[in-house]
């Protein structure tokens, strides 16, 4: 015991005074959570518009007010030619044209071909841009429609009118669907590097020679490594959750206790990961290689932190299975965003509990007891 | 007597390469064990196989009794070791470090505080200070403390004094002595001649086999051409009227620690010039500030006629640089480094092939031109660098002790090199913490805690302090220094 909180002691002081360290602990967790959280959204706002038309006539005029209207779209452009409007999405200057048929006016009791055109080098993004803006013809198309001085032939028979609602997110905030990513990805990555990094360096520095040699064993060693990154971690857990509570708007839905006691899950498979990391390489930039990028490319990627897992191809879907980023976040985004008890995520809980035991196993079994 | 070390036909490989083969020592109770020979001789995977570190391929050891592989607990309960690079936690503190070694070998500071008395007093001034920022022969006194900390019966010491300087290296054997007095064990590693003799027996090895076990004397005699190769004769070759360096009252503060404290001097035109030091006398940071790496915060100094404050990219262009990092690419081919450099250095298009191919003859690495550098005996890549650091013909080569860890005879081959640089015109400064390097030199000059203390040839040194070789000259300027500064 004398030896392990010795272990504990000098551990803490090593991260006490390499100022590196501390910046990344402190730092990091702030600036991505503020970085995912603000920079990266897919909220659709302030589309550039191009209208073309050849005829502005009052029904033109009133759609292209009702586009430029709510804060979505800004009509920058009204042009006569499809090839200008061509011309300013080379520039730059469109995201988004809608090309009314010629002499609208007329057909505003037939179903008039309307033609939208979106820059879709990010997909994602331009469905949602098309969808916006189909919706907001739609009802602007209605609103002309019940002008008209007919309304028994106008209104359609039978129409079923179609309602949807947004559970959970109605606001259609992309901070909702950031956060519990955010969350998965850094602390894996926090955990991981740090402890990698942290063996990894008495490697290199020959002080795990002076280790090995001494009657000490090898599990206190690691155990001993694992306590500070452990204890840190929860304080970065606690930073996450008030600045996206506080921050970003983003409030805890469910049980706050489940949602940390599967965190708490979490940082151990990721420390249990970087205890691995650092059984297999030697150096201190390969432990940091490892952990930085090979875990943090699938933990963005195939998460389901940025694209979601369901329309992934299923060798994709198959691999996302062992990375533990995608049952925490899975299991964050119900508890915190949907609010729903812990019953409902004990099977995802479950994989992470033998991911876990998986990962301190063969950790310390690759543990050696010599150099080579 | 019974053996308290035994290693009985190791062999061990690392891929293609031999560490050792067939070796076998055995070293008696009590007794001081020197291990010698050059860097990659195997000594390192000696060690680490009797420290129960590393697993022999075939043959087997057995140390206080206990076999290696089975009962590689029981051994390390009853040994120290000392690594041979420093491997202590830079960031904690004297008192720290000890602390936590204690309790790792479940002991206490206090309980063998006797054992480790006589060396800790001379740490116990720095005891706060980080261990990262003791000078070389402090923390080598350290990680032998750290070393010595649970009473161990044997102490393995993997070249403990390899960068360290002379007095602390004096120092350190003392208390080798007195623990030896006490009845442990030790087995040492070193490439020092003058250590090799204060042992009670040496093994020399070479090229993972051991070649010879005995008293130091008989086998430094029976393998003299090796381990103390003769004198080299050289002309002074300085001329009295042509100064290429001058320097005059120059300083460097680092906040406020004066690394350089007002010297002056100067070097002639053509001379070997040695500059003599101390770890952490200043040697280093004088050398960067005359090869225009560095700017003096005081005082003046001109190279080849330029500034150094405001003509450092001249000089830079003027010169030859050796660090004492081996400075080549070890992932690029050994003709690959040369046409690099030369290319670095703006040696003409049309002379870089013929002038490598003369160069390499010379140095005997034409045949291995093909070699990726990182396969070379550190010795050739010695020699090697020095030949980049000269090959676009500068007038004056810095070079910052080039030859640590290899063997005398290599050191030899690499000073046959330096005058034949100094025979065609290139004036060369070197660092170095070989005495006998020192006697190499036409005029040497000794640092002490930034200061010059002495400045003559070595003979006017020896005759002027009445040493019998440059170890005596450097061990009374260095004591003297010592009492002053205290």
């Amino acid at each position: 015991m004398k030896q392990f909180l010795a272990f504990v002691r000098k551990e803490f002081l090593h991260i006490l005074r390499d100022r590196r360290t501390i910046l990344i602990l402190i730092g990091m967790p702030i600036v991505q959570i503020i970085l995912f959280g603000f920079a990266i959204s897919t909220e659709v706002k302030d589309v550039k518009t191009v209208v073309v038309t050849h005829s502005p006539d009052a029904d033109t005029r009133y759609v292209i007010d009702r586009i430029d209207a709510g804060e979505y779209f800004t009509v920058t452009h009204v042009v006569h030619d499809i090839r200008e409007a061509d011309r300013l999405f080379r520039r730059n200057e469109a995201d988004l044209a809608v090309v009314l048929p010629d002499n609208f006016q007329r057909h505003r009791t037939e179903a008039a071909g309307i033609q939208i055109v979106a820059d879709a080098t990010d997909p994602n993004l331009a469905i949602m841009r098309t969808m916006y803006v189909n919706n907001v013809l739609a009802s602007a198309r209605m609103e002309l429609q019940k002008t008209l001085a007919q309304p028994a032939a106008a209104a359609p028979q039978g129409h079923v009118r179609i309602e949807a609602k947004l559970l959970y997110n109605p606001q259609m905030r992309s901070a909702y669907n950031f956060v519990p990513g955010v969350m998965g990805l850094i602390l894996m990555l926090i955990c991981a590097i740090m402890t990698s990094v942290s063996i990894v360096r008495e490697k290199e520095t020959g002080t795990m020679e002076l280790l090995l040699v001494s009657p000490i064993r090898p599990m206190l060693v690691i155990v001993s490594k694992v306590v500070p990154y452990f204890t840190l971690s929860i304080l970065n857990l606690t930073t996450i959750l008030l600045l996206s509570v506080f921050v970003l708007d983003v409030p805890v839905a469910g049980n706050l206790m489940a949602l940390v006691g599967v965190s708490l899950l979490y940082i151990l498979v990721s420390l249990s990961l970087g205890l691995l990391i650092s059984t297999l390489t030697t150096t201190q930039v390969a432990a940091m290689l490892a952990s930085g990028l090979v875990l943090m490319i699938p933990t963005i990627v195939i998460s389901g932190l940025i694209f979601p897992i369901e329309s992934m191809p299923w060798p994709l879907q198959a691999f996302s299975c062992i990375i533990p980023a995608r049952w925490y976040i899975e299991i964050v985004r119900r508890l915190m965003i949907e609010g729903v008890p812990f019953a409902y995520v004990w099977k995802e809980a479950l994989v992470l509990v033998a991911m876990a035991v998986l990962l301190i196993g063969i950790a310390t079994r690759k543990f050696k007891n010599r150099l080579d | 007597m019974q053996p308290i070390v035994t290693a009985n036909h190791i062999s061990k490989r690392f891929g293609k390469v031999t560490a050792l083969d067939d070796a076998s020592v055995s070293v008696n109770r009590g007794e001081i064990f020197g291990l010698i020979g050059p860097d990659g001789a195997g000594k390192t995977t000696l060690f680490r196989i009797l420290a129960t570190l590393s697993l022999a391929d075939a043959g087997e050891a057995s140390v206080a009794g206990f076999d290696v592989v089975r009962d590689y607990r029981e051994i390390r309960r009853r040994i120290g070791y000392m690594p041979g690079r420093f491997s202590l936690y830079t960031d904690l503190s004297v008192e720290e470090n000890l602390q936590f070694f204690a309790t790792v070998f479940n002991t206490t500071v206090e309980e063998n505080y006797h054992q480790i008395r006589d060396i800790y007093v001379q740490l116990e001034p720095f005891r706060h200070r980080r261990a990262g920022a003791l000078s070389g022969g402090m923390k080598q006194k350290l990680a032998l403390c750290c070393a010595l900390i649970h009473k161990p019966e044997i102490l393995f010491l993997d070249e403990p004094t390899t960068g360290v300087d002379p007095v602390s290296r004096k120092e350190f054997w003392q208390m080798l002595r007195h623990l030896r007095e006490e009845g442990i064990t030790i087995v040492v590693s070193t490439p020092f001649m003058d250590e090799a003799r204060r042992c009670d027996r040496i093994a020399f090895i070479n090229d993972g086999h051991i070649l010879d076990t005995d008293v130091p004397e008989a086998v430094l005699l029976r393998h003299k051409d090796i381990l103390c190769p003769p004198g080299l004769q050289h002309a002074a070759t300085g001329n009295d009227s042509d100064n290429i360096i001058t320097v005059d009252n120059l300083v460097k503060r680092f906040g406020s620690f004066t690394a350089v404290d007002h010297i002056s001097f100067t070097v002639r035109r053509g001379e070997i010039f040695g500059f003599l030091g101390a770890n952490g006398a200043g040697k280093t940071t004088a050398m960067r500030i005359l090869s225009g790496l560095s700017l003096p915060s005081e005082g003046h100094a001109e190279v080849m006629g330029y500034d150094v404050t405001t003509q450092s990219e001249e000089i830079k262009r003027r010169i030859g640089y050796m660090s004492q990092r081996f400075s080549l690419y070890e992932d690029l081919k050994v003709w690959e480094n040369v046409r690099l450099f030369a290319g670095i250095y703006g040696v003409p298009e049309k002379e870089i092939a013929p002038r490598t191919e003369e160069m390499l003859r010379e140095i005997g690495l034409y045949d291995r031109r093909d070699t990726l550098v990182r396969n070379l005996p550190l010795g050739w890549k010695q020699r090697l660098a020095f030949s980049v650091a000269i090959f676009h013909r500068p007038q004056l080569v810095f070079l910052d002790e080039p030859t640590g860890g290899v063997d005398p005879a290599t050191r030899r081959q690499f000073w046959e090199l330096i005058y034949r640089a100094a025979e065609r015109g290139i004036t060369v400064f070197v660092t170095t913490h070989y005495m006998d390097e020192a006697e190499y030199c036409d005029r040497i000059s000794m640092m002490v805690d930034g200061r010059i203390r002495a400045l003559d040839s070595p003979e006017r040194l020896k005759a002027r302090f009445q040493a019998k070789d440059m170890d005596e000259v450097f061990l009374r300027l260095a004591r003297e220094a010592t009492r002053q500064s205290d």
